[in-house]
């Protein structure tokens, strides 16, 4: 660059003038004169709201995708036997018991004759369910 | 928490407190950080509503990085100078070749001085900013930076994303060139001759 001041620098007499234009500038933009004016100020303070309200919707939607599941006795039982499938073969179980409980199918009743040695409905029921008869009784009955 | 003495708290934990939910937090940033962005912005700009508008699009940014800003790694007010330096070169850009408008230099006279002096403060204040809109972009914001806001070389190649010595030569560049700028105007300005 063509320069015909030395180094290159601005002559002492501008570079004062500048210096000094610059500390005024430098005064006025630090001094009370720079101070925001009001309208602007509502502005970004409505702005800085704004963001405040998007961050806590955001905030509530991350801890509800979130949220740990409620870990129960209920579900703590069915985690341990199987989960949901587990439930429904047992409950197929349950019925099934339940049925046969109640109407008894022919071949079992004749298999029950032949183990059990008794033909009456009512020993099948005792067998089944309480044993009402004295324990040294059956024992005799037995043989 | 109660913002008792705002002084005492660093800029970064008061942005904590904002992420936080503090809208008190973001009042107190606004007073402390909002007048050296709209001062940088009308000094690149040269015009006042879109100084304005910097000044409002800057704090947003710094509202909405909140969460994300990690105490201790930048300081916010380098930070801030940096996006308000890219929002004015940004529309710097959009408007090249457009003149500004005299009208919207700033209008900073101090209001104790005597009428004269106060025009003559404000008539060297206008020039100094018509001269400051004639220097290319970079050297104006370094310019800026150095002379007006009163910052390190060190932060301002922070704030630009150069080195150093970059920082001084176009801060060297640039005053020189105001200086050819405001020679011409001398006596205008009411400079005496030694």
């Amino acid at each position: 660059m063509t320069d015909d001041r030395k180094g290159g620098g601005v002559s002492t007499r501008a570079e004062a003038d500048l210096d000094a234009l610059f500390a005024q500038a430098r005064t006025e933009a630090h001094g009370e004169q720079m101070a925001l004016p009001e309208a602007l100020s509502a502005r970004i303070l409505a702005d800085a709201d704004s963001v405040l309200a998007e961050q806590a919707a955001q905030t509530q939607v991350r801890r509800a995708r979130q949220a740990p599941v409620r870990s129960g006795f209920w579900r703590q039982l069915l985690t341990s036997i199987g989960g949901t499938p587990a439930l429904a073969g047992l409950a197929v179980a349950t019925v099934a018991g339940i049925w046969v409980g109640i109407v008894p199918p022919a071949g079992l009743q004749a298999g029950l004759q032949t183990v059990m040695g008794t033909t009456g409905t009512d020993d099948l029921f005792d067998i089944y369910f309480v044993d009402s008869s004295d324990v040294f009784e059956f024992a005799q009955s037995e043989g | 928490m109660a913002l008792d003495d705002p002084d005492a708290i660093t800029d970064d934990a008061l942005l904590v407190l904002f992420a936080n939910g503090d809208p008190a937090a973001a009042r107190v940033l606004t007073t402390r950080l909002g007048p050296r962005v709209l001062s940088q912005a009308w000094r690149m700009l040269g015009e006042r509503d879109e100084a304005q508008d910097v000044t409002q699009e800057a704090l947003l940014r710094l509202w909405r990085i909140a969460p994300d800003w990690r105490q201790g790694e930048a300081k916010v007010t380098t930070w801030l100078y940096r996006v308000t330096a890219n929002l004015c070169t940004d529309r710097l850009r959009r408007r090249r070749g457009g003149v500004p408008d005299i009208e919207d230099v700033p209008e900073m006279a101090d209001p104790v001085a005597p009428v004269d002096e106060q025009m003559q403060q404000r008539t060297r204040m206008d020039a100094l900013q018509e001269a400051l809109n004639q220097l290319p972009d970079r050297q104006r914001q370094a310019v800026v930076l150095r002379h007006i806001e009163g910052l390190g070389n060190p932060e301002i190649a922070e704030i630009m994303e150069i080195s150093t010595e970059a920082v001084e030569s176009l801060t060297a560049r640039g005053k020189r060139a105001l200086s050819d700028h405001l020679a011409a105007r001398r006596e205008e300005l009411g400079y005496q001759d030694d």
